[in-house]
């Protein structure tokens, strides 16, 4: 007994003073924060933030490698807390919401085969890729649904996932777990600065549509009464619907599914309708404004790609400033289109609207004269953003005699040609670079060459071929000392002050060289798109300025210059004013992650206008139901009178909202190969 | 071959899970995920190695000399529970990346009847003390192949329309049944092998 006891009584105390021992001797020291911070975490694992677990993230946090808004899933409150505990301040992560464009379930799409296995989206996807004909439909067994970690996938009555907003913690595993690779998650930003992705369902007249404007969503918002959100919606894409609604040649229209049937769907008039309707309510519908941030960017041009390149920055929370050479905003839509089709009150409203987003205008201002380049990067401006557009060359707008030159060095080749030749004193830098492979060309190449210019080199993007075959004697201008490089592109352009030192050109290997160069004369009509900013740390010179690789640039297509000769893979042109638009907003998406510090990198899954997209040229079971027409102004006393025809009256007046409704309602509400049939 | 033999036996024939049915509460627990499984069958070698190791030699030269046989239950129970708990401070100080594979396991097996089971068995059988160490490392392996092939199953049962009622730890028990006739099949391998010898 005594044995037993004293055994007992010793091995447990050995074992504790072992025990106690072995804490001391091995003890390790843990942040006490980390348990607290981990405690504020939602503690779902949901892996969102990047880290493997809470307790990984709380890691990190207390390290300093991550910010107190790391928890994505916990959001806003979450970081508040998590700040206070830390004693730092919270940045605000946009929320980005999980989102399927899929709209139709395996009832009403066309399917290849009845499935009854295991009933998860993972096994059915094994076989050739789902039930569904579309290669990106959703199979709808609710995978995403049973692996949300915050309940905020439901799935609906016609079996395909709703995303609940509010609850949406953009954890990003629904993302991960379809297996068809259809959910992404968006928001507002990457809408408004984004192209259409290759995952999303899209259809014919959202791909026409230059700006990617989601039509069928605002046609559908329309057909059920929500004129704002539907303006919303527009907006993400075209900030002035009240002025496309009006001039818009409405490519859109062309591509409508509906046409296999009777006539297309009167998208655009039912863009005018709820722009209209916007416009009369007085109320100004923002689909989205981020906290302000003390960004300044200049926009150069107050057209409409200035316009909407403005609007979109101030959405994003930038400040945006306005130059503009004529006495008041708007270019040609102001100018140029007469008040028959747009309404000065129209385009005044737009502009407002434009201002009150949070743009300021300067106008009057020409740049090259009233300010430069380097005196706006000088002011405190991040970036200096040519939206110079669709007013071809500076003659047009200042009239013979008075060009300015806009960038240090750079002419315009028909500028070059027909004032700055004739000047008299007018000297060329030595080092000359012509880009272009016309006969004008080569006559200004030698113009230099009496001007000052030592070397001359004219850059052509395609091949000497080309050239050759078009009548020009190539040969024979390098005798005369000019030289050539083929299969060139400029992808750069970088200075000093007010002086041009460098050119980045990208060679027929895809290798980019660097080259000086003191004068540029570009054989295009327009210098557009340029985005001017400081260089980054390793350039020392106090003034140095370069260009930004603008939206278009894409490492896939060499074409893809900096005068931008293509965009999305087709000529780029400012033929419609939803061009110019989709190309201010465009020049948005390399501004902000300029601002932002970010990388810029081509979007992933864009579509591009030369990919083969999934289409059907049949449709079957849709009635016919013509198009509804818009009343018109004009009554017989207006056609005598043609003052009053052309100058003080519209002549289109817009739906009614009945004919608005029903013209909605004659919408397919197509996906990529699905269409709404009529009821039998 | 006699070693060949015991780990034969103790990992196919004798399967602490299947054939002893000790340690059930882990095999249920942690077999839903493999990476979870994995990590817990390396930490139960990793600690019934050791245990088997300090029980043996205090039977040996402790409860044996003193004569108090019948203390082993309550002493190895102790004496695991200490253990564990010492090898935990040791790894997370000395041998971080290991204590990060296998730290919140450990708990788990403090008082896990595996444990005390194959350190039992080790002075039942009267192994000495290489057959003692061959035995517990081949006994604990039979209990990771075991949760391995286990989760493996599970995991399919994820994506199987299972009966409402069965759900959940109900298949679990039936499967771990079937795993156990299924490994019956074994029985005789060893005869067998000693009648090789």
């Amino acid at each position: 007994m005594l044995t037993t006891t004293l055994f007992l009584l010793g091995l447990g105390f050995g074992s504790a003073v072992m025990l106690a021992i072995a804490s001391k001797v091995f003890y390790v020291w843990e942040d006490p924060k980390v348990a607290v911070v981990e405690e504020t975490l939602l503690g779902a694992n949901c892996g969102g933030c990047g880290y493997p677990g809470c307790s990984a993230a709380a890691a990190a946090l207390v390290a300093g490698k991550a910010g107190a808004n790391v928890c994505v899933a916990g959001g806003y409150e979450v970081a508040l807390k998590i700040a206070a505990i830390m004693g730092q301040e919270v940045e605000l992560k946009e929320p980005e919401i999980a989102y399927s464009s899929c709209r139709y379930n395996l009832v009403e799409a066309d399917t290849r085969f009845i499935y009854s296995g295991v009933h998860d989206c993972r096994a059915a996807a094994l076989y050739g890729g789902g039930p569904k004909e579309c290669p990106i439909g959703c199979i709808g067994m609710g995978t995403c649904y049973r692996a949300c970690p915050f309940g905020a996938i439901s799935m609906s009555d016609y079996g395909l996932p709703v995303f609940d907003r509010k609850k949406c913690r953009s954890c990003g595993i629904c993302v991960e777990v379809c297996p068809k690779d259809i959910i992404y998650l968006s928001s507002t930003t990457t809408r408004m600065t984004g192209d259409f992705r290759t995952d999303e369902c899209t259809t014919p007249c959202q791909r026409a549509c230059p700006s990617g404007i989601n039509i069928p969503a605002y046609i559908r918002q329309i057909s059920m009464g929500n004129y704002e959100e539907a303006i919303r919606i527009i907006k993400e894409r075209c900030p002035l619907p009240l002025i496309v609604g009006r001039i818009c040649p409405a490519p859109c229209e062309m591509d409508c599914r509906r046409t296999l049937v009777d006539q297309s769907v009167g998208i655009n008039s039912l863009k005018r309708f709820v722009a209209d309707y916007e416009m009369e309510s007085g109320k100004r519908i923002y689909p989205f404004r981020a906290p302000e941030n003390d960004k300044r960017v200049a926009v150069i041009g107050g057209g409409a790609q200035g316009l909407s390149a403005a609007y979109y920055l101030a959405c994003l929370g930038h400040k945006p400033t306005i130059f503009e050479s004529a006495g008041r905003l708007g270019g040609i839509l102001r100018y140029v289109i007469p008040e028959s089709r747009l309404p000065e009150k129209v385009v005044d409203w737009e502009i407002e609207g434009v201002l009150a987003a949070g743009a300021e205008a300067k106008t009057g201002k020409t740049i090259g004269k009233d300010f430069t380049i380097n005196s706006l990067l000088r002011d405190g401006y991040g970036a200096v953003a040519f939206a110079t557009g669709g007013i071809d060359s500076r003659q047009i707008m200042h009239g013979r005699g008075d060009v300015v030159q806009s960038i240090p060095g750079i002419y315009t080749l028909i500028d070059f040609l027909t004032v700055f030749s004739r000047q008299e004193n007018f000297r060329t830098g030595g080092t000359v670079y012509i880009f272009g492979g016309g006969n004008s060309t080569l006559e200004a190449a030698r113009i230099c060459s009496g001007k000052g210019g030592k070397k001359i080199t004219i850059i052509y993007p395609f091949k000497k071929q080309d050239m050759v075959s078009r009548g020009i004697k190539v040969d024979a201008a390098g005798r005369e000392g000019i030289q050539f490089l083929f299969e060139t592109v400029i992808c750069g352009i970088s200075g000093t002050g007010e002086e041009l030192t460098g050119l980045s050109l990208i060679k027929e290997d895809c290798s980019v060289e660097e080259v000086a160069a003191d004068t540029l004369i570009a054989a295009t009509g327009r210098i557009s798109d340029l985005i001017f900013v400081r260089p980054g740390n390793e350039d020392s010179r106090p003034d140095a300025w370069t260009t930004l690789a603008s939206y278009a640039m894409n490492p896939d297509n060499r074409y893809d210059d900096i005068f931008n000769l293509n965009e999305n893979g087709v000529f780029n042109d400012n033929l419609a004013v939803i061009r110019s638009i989709a190309k201010g907003r465009r020049m948005v998406r390399a501004l902000h992650l300029f601002l932002n510090g970010k990388e810029l990198e081509p979007q992933i899954n864009q579509i591009k206008k030369w990919m083969k997209i999934l289409n059907t040229k049949n449709i079957r079971g849709v009635n016919t139901n013509k198009r509804n027409i818009m009343q018109s102004n004009l009554t017989a006393a207006s056609y005598c009178d043609p003052d009053v025809l052309f100058n003080s009256m519209e002549i289109g007046s817009g739906f009614s909202e009945g004919a608005a409704t029903q013209e909605a309602g004659r919408c397919l509400d197509c996906g990529l190969v699905c269409y709404k049939k009529s009821a039998s | 071959m006699e070693y060949v033999v015991l780990v034969i036996t103790a990992i196919l024939i004798k399967n602490i899970l299947l054939a002893e049915y000790l340690g059930n509460c882990p095999f249920i627990g942690t077999s839903k995920k493999m990476s979870t499984a994995i990590g817990m069958g390396m930490a139960v070698i990793f600690t019934i190695a050791l245990a088997g190791a300090l029980t043996w030699a205090i039977q040996k030269y402790a409860l044996n000399p003193l004569n108090l046989g019948y203390l082993q239950t309550i002493v190895f129970i102790l004496v695991i529970a200490a253990l564990v708990q010492l090898v935990e401070f040791f790894l997370k100080k000395s041998v971080p990346p290991l204590y990060k594979a296998l730290g919140i396991f450990l708990p788990l097996i403090t008082t896990n009847c595996a444990v005390l089971g194959i350190a039992v068995l080790n002075i039942r059988r009267d192994y000495n003390f290489l057959e003692m160490l061959v035995f517990s490392i081949a006994g604990s392996t039979g209990f990771s192949l075991a949760l391995i092939l286990m989760t493996g199953i599970r995991e399919r049962y994820e994506i199987t329309d299972i009966p409402r009622p069965l759900q959940g730890t109900a298949i679990s028990l039936i499967t771990a049944g079937l795993m156990a006739m299924a490994f019956l099949g074994f029985s005789g391998v060893d005869t067998a092998l000693k009648a090789l010898q």
